[in-house]
């Protein structure tokens, strides 16, 4: 657990150094409006802790409470604003969680996304829901399925171009079997603690 | 600018469907992932265990034996990840031996009284140590002698009806080259099996059936009513094509009938009563390597036995098999590891080296030996047979 934790963190770290020295390189750093107008397009990489919450319902044969350990996940986001406030677009994201067992669940969204931002001076705050597909695979075994995320958004615009922020969401995986293995249907539960790196277009 | 501009927007176009293909290729509505994780159990053993490898078991009824680089006992009605496993040293009348390989251990009726057999190698030279035997579970031993060994590499060890067997490498011309040994406990000699040496097959095993014995090769099962008189099994009805490559093989214990396992997932049955041959397709074209026939008495519902078949390649993973109706107990064609969580998380991504089941005070326990020195799992499993459910209870670590 710790060992993971310890990876991830360091992921995370050299993420933020590098988003920060690229953007001091672009811009001095300062304070920026952080208004978005319609037209406005930007793209965000993010990276950090995927945290295993639930899966639902539960097992009562189950011997341990929880089997899915802290892992951690990167993603892309893309966004178009339709107005000062409403921005759509898109995300891929990744994200990897081992098992009590030493298994490795990995679990990859693609999503349509629509978000809402609130600017205040070099503030930026927004709530985004995304719906979609993920492909999710342990050992050799695959399986596709709709994916549901929300939460919210936060961003300092540190240079014209680029914004870092962090980013809380929860994902909602719906693991959904038919016929005779429907009673395998779960509902997985994770949440999102990660730093993001904007780039404004 | 633009072809290459294209070029690149081909390249992300295919390497997201490689992507694509990859996750969907894997897609399985009979397989529940996150039901799955949710039944996974943590596995605590004995230290000893971790990450070790285990080359064989035996029982005397009242202690179990794990050959690994030492020799280790509990008693057999332990609990499984107890500390009560113990590291033997070798005591015979003369001198303790602490330094040692131990390669193989087996027990025999002898007189009607068990005994202990282990095979001893320089931990250093790999070449033969000793061949030892003892009548108070492990507490002190008897060297059996060995002159005929020394100088070789001890490979194994097998116990069948009233003998041991010991299989020696040696170098021929740079070559690799198998002898087997016989050590009869009546006579206490040791005797070169001149039929089945010399070869380049390696021994996978040795039994004796009630009526013959039954050696088999890589390549090859030689039988003879002693082994001084072991030829091949030649002309038997369905026997398998020349040039099959066998991997391991097992006796059922109630019907004798011997079941070898195969490089192209056949499982071949040879009837006792016969000598004849069925084979069936467990999976195709995957290579199966170690089994135990489990026998009808614990296979309810079935007249046939099951069988517990561990997968040779590196996709390792095991399955359940049920003979008669060719039906999966545990596990699923094409994938060997099976479905349970129970199972793979505690066996999955290591070569298994030994079945063994062994009768305690809570019932029959099916012991699973692996390779486990690259992972960060334990070397031995336990699974205890559930008469009221007619299943097994799950894997534990010892």
């Amino acid at each position: 657990m710790f060992r993971s934790f310890m990876k991830t963190g360091l992921v995370v770290g050299i993420f933020c150094v590098m988003v920060f020295s690229a953007a001091t390189q672009a811009d001095a750093p300062g304070s920026y409006a952080a208004a978005f107008e319609r037209g406005d397009q930007t793209i965000s990489l993010s990276t950090g802790f995927q945290i295993p919450l639930a899966i639902i319902p539960s097992d009562p044969s189950a011997t341990e409470s929880a089997t899915l350990k802290l892992g951690g996940g990167f993603g892309f986001t893309y966004q178009y604003f339709l107005s000062k406030h409403l921005a759509v677009g898109g995300s891929l994201a990744g994200a990897f969680n081992g098992t009590l067992g030493g298994r490795t669940l990995f679990a990859v969204p693609l999503a349509a996304r629509i978000a809402w931002w609130r600017t205040s001076a070099s503030l930026q705050t927004g709530i985004s829901v995304e719906a979609g597909a993920y492909l999710m695979r342990l050992d050799s075994h695959g399986m596709i399925g709709p994916f549901l995320k929300a939460g919210p958004e936060l961003g300092w615009k540190l240079t014209r171009e680029w914004s870092v922020g962090a980013r809380l969401s929860s994902w909602l995986i719906p693991e959904i079997h038919t016929g005779t293995d429907s009673d395998k249907t779960r509902y997985g539960l994770f949440g999102e603690v990660s730093v993001m790196a904007t780039y404004h277009l | 600018m633009r072809k290459l501009h294209i070029s690149r927007v081909a390249l992300a176009a295919v390497s997201l469907l490689l992507f694509m293909i990859f996750f969907v290729s894997g897609c399985d509505n009979s397989f529940g992932i996150l039901a799955s994780i949710q039944k996974e159990t943590r596995q605590i053993g004995t230290d000893v265990f971790l990450k070790g490898s285990v080359k064989s078991t035996a029982d005397d009824g009242t202690n179990l034996f794990v050959a690994m680089a030492k020799l280790y006992r509990r008693g057999i009605n332990e609990t499984p990840g107890s500390d009560a496993w113990k590291v033997l040293s070798i005591k015979t009348s003369g001198t303790t031996i602490t330094n040692y390989e131990c390669v193989g251990i087996a027990s025999l009726l002898v007189g009607g009284s068990p005994q202990i057999f282990t095979l001893l190698t320089n931990p250093v030279t790999r070449e033969f140590e000793g061949l030892y035997s003892s009548t108070d579970s492990g507490e002190t031993w008897n060297s059996l002698g060995g002159v005929l060994l020394e100088g070789n590499y001890p490979q194994s060890l097998y116990a069948a009806k009233d003998s041991l067997f010991i299989s020696v490498r040696k170098k021929v011309d740079g070559e690799d080259r198998y002898d087997l040994y016989r050590h009869s406990s009546g006579t206490g000699d040791l005797e070169l099996c001149a039929t089945v040496s010399g070869y380049n097959e390696k021994i996978l095993g040795v039994w004796n059936d009630g009526t013959e014995y039954l050696v088999l090769t890589s390549q090859s099962l030689y039988r003879g009513a002693d082994t001084s008189s072991l030829v091949k099994a030649n002309g038997e009805t369905s026997q398998p094509a020349t040039g099959t490559i066998f991997r391991g093989g097992g006796l059922e214990p109630e019907t004798k009938d011997l079941f070898l396992t195969s490089s192209t997932g056949k499982l071949y049955r040879r009837q006792k009563s016969v000598a004849q041959w069925t084979e069936k397709t467990v999976v195709s074209g995957v290579n199966l390597g170690m089994l135990v026939a489990i026998p009808a008495s614990m296979n309810p519902g079935s007249t046939g036995p099951r069988i517990v078949i561990a997968r040779y390649d590196s996709a390792y993973g095991y399955l359940e098999y049920d003979w008669m109706s060719s039906t999966y107990k545990a596990g699923i064609e094409g994938k060997l590891i099976p479905s349970e969580t129970s199972y793979s998380t505690t066996l999955a991504g290591k070569p298994v080296t030994v079945f063994h089941v062994a009768t305690t005070a809570s019932g029959n326990r099916l012991f699973c030996g692996s390779l486990a020195a690259t992972t960060t799992t334990y070397a031995l499993y336990s699974n205890l047979w559930n008469p009221g459910t007619n299943s097994w209870k799950g894997w534990e670590a010892e």
